[in-house]
């Protein structure tokens, strides 16, 4: 079993082998993961909403979903859902959100927090893949308008995930202030086991 | 001035606009899906993105006086007219994957490819082709959370979407290719993208 512990406002990276279990645990509750993966033998190959939404015909995940990749592959199974409020539609938020939307710079940000955690794979920035938006409460409803609530998750809420590859999975507790992670940004863990 | 261009069924094709320009979109045939693609013309990491489009405008899809997102939150193109009110910004192109996987076609045009094709002088990698703005495309999201998936586009034939260019940009479309389920009618049929001031 390994395990790690990503800070609010930070992200986080570990590996995922083929057939193991993935926990994300919101540890303090309301903590929206923004969460990226990418088939560690072709980092091109990563988790794309868009492919999910498609496979799925739905813009919302449930249990015994398989999220899939740009390639259409099978990347991880949702075994288990304490939450059941998770986002597939947005993007992460990045320098740029903060600058015009709050007037601050240097804000740590999700896409930022993504080319940390992958920094030594030399990714170009421009292509970071999109997130599948754990726990993030922007419901889609009355004519296609999306909402910004407050993350629906409990202290103590996980999304267990089955790996179907062997998977580089990060995760950035999202940084983002005015209340959608609650009062404050807290602590995600992740934990991988053998099934 | 203006320029057009005639897409093909099942083709793509690209075309340039500048800032302050009108990009109509016009379904010649009806029925026929557009994957819409667009890059700032002084640097092509620079794209449109749904999921921009949709953060932006806290909506799953678009509407007339809407302007549509890059990659870096800026305003590409405005929603100047649309006669249809139909159009999808959840679904990724087709691909060959995506014809040989859920109907056993090897070699089938597809959207991805076809953008692939246009851009091809430009050498973007093809694992980081953006998403597309499907135009006419009739997969709506509904108030569950599902998506409608099967029926054939609603637009008819000269209905066009009219975009106003706020940067410079190289607009790619894509007459889809997919011609094994009818979301595209009985049969293929031409875009034509048709630029003036």
């Amino acid at each position: 079993m390994t395990e790690v512990l990503i800070k609010g406002g930070h992200g986080g990276r570990i590996e995922v082998r083929k057939g193991q279990i993935l926990e994300v645990v919101n540890v303090q509750g309301e903590q929206i993961c923004d969460f990226f993966a990418f088939n560690v033998n072709d980092l091109e190959e990563t988790l794309s909403p868009a492919h999910i939404r498609s496979a799925l015909r739905r813009i919302v995940l449930k249990v015994s979903d398989i999220l899939v990749s740009r390639y259409r592959n099978p990347m991880f199974e949702i075994l288990q859902d304490d939450c059941g409020v998770h986002d597939v539609t947005f993007p992460p938020c990045d320098p740029i959100v903060y600058e015009r939307r709050f007037g601050l710079k240097n804000h740590r940000s999700c896409r930022t927090n993504l080319a940390e955690a992958m920094a030594d794979k030399n990714l170009p920035y421009a292509y970071l893949p999109e997130p599948v938006n754990l726990f993030q409460n922007t419901p889609v409803g009355d004519g296609g308008r999306i909402s910004d609530l407050t993350s629906a998750a409990k202290p103590g809420d996980k999304v267990v995930l089955k790996a179907h590859m062997d998977v580089y999975a990060v995760g950035s507790a999202c940084p983002m202030i005015g209340g959608v992670n609650g009062a404050a940004p807290t602590d995600l863990r992740f934990v991988v086991r053998d099934a | 001035m203006s320029a057009e261009i005639l897409i093909k069924g099942g083709f793509g094709g690209r075309i340039e606009v500048r800032k302050g320009q009108f990009l109509e979109v016009i379904n010649e045939g009806g029925q026929q899906i557009c994957d819409f693609f667009a890059f700032n013309f002084h640097d092509v990491t620079e794209h449109l993105s749904p999921a921009h489009c949709r953060a932006k405008l806290r909506r799953i899809v678009f509407q007339v006086g809407d302007e549509l997102a890059t990659r870096l939150w800026n305003p590409i193109f405005e929603i100047v007219e649309d006669t249809v009110g139909r159009h999808d910004m959840c679904f990724p192109p087709c691909d060959p994957i995506r014809y040989l996987r859920g109907f056993g076609v090897a070699d089938h045009r597809s959207c991805r490819t076809n953008l692939a094709e246009v851009m091809a002088d430009y050498k973007i990698p093809y694992a980081y082709l953006p998403d597309p703005v499907n135009l006419f495309q009739n997969t709506p999201v509904r108030d569950d959370g599902g998506i409608d998936f099967g029926a054939p586009s609603l637009a008819k034939p000269g209905d066009k979407v009219v975009l106003r260019a706020c940067m410079d940009v190289i607009a790619a479309g894509s007459a889809c290719p997919m011609d094994l389920v009818p979301i595209n009618g009985d049969m293929l049929t031409d875009i034509c993208f048709r630029v003036h001031d």
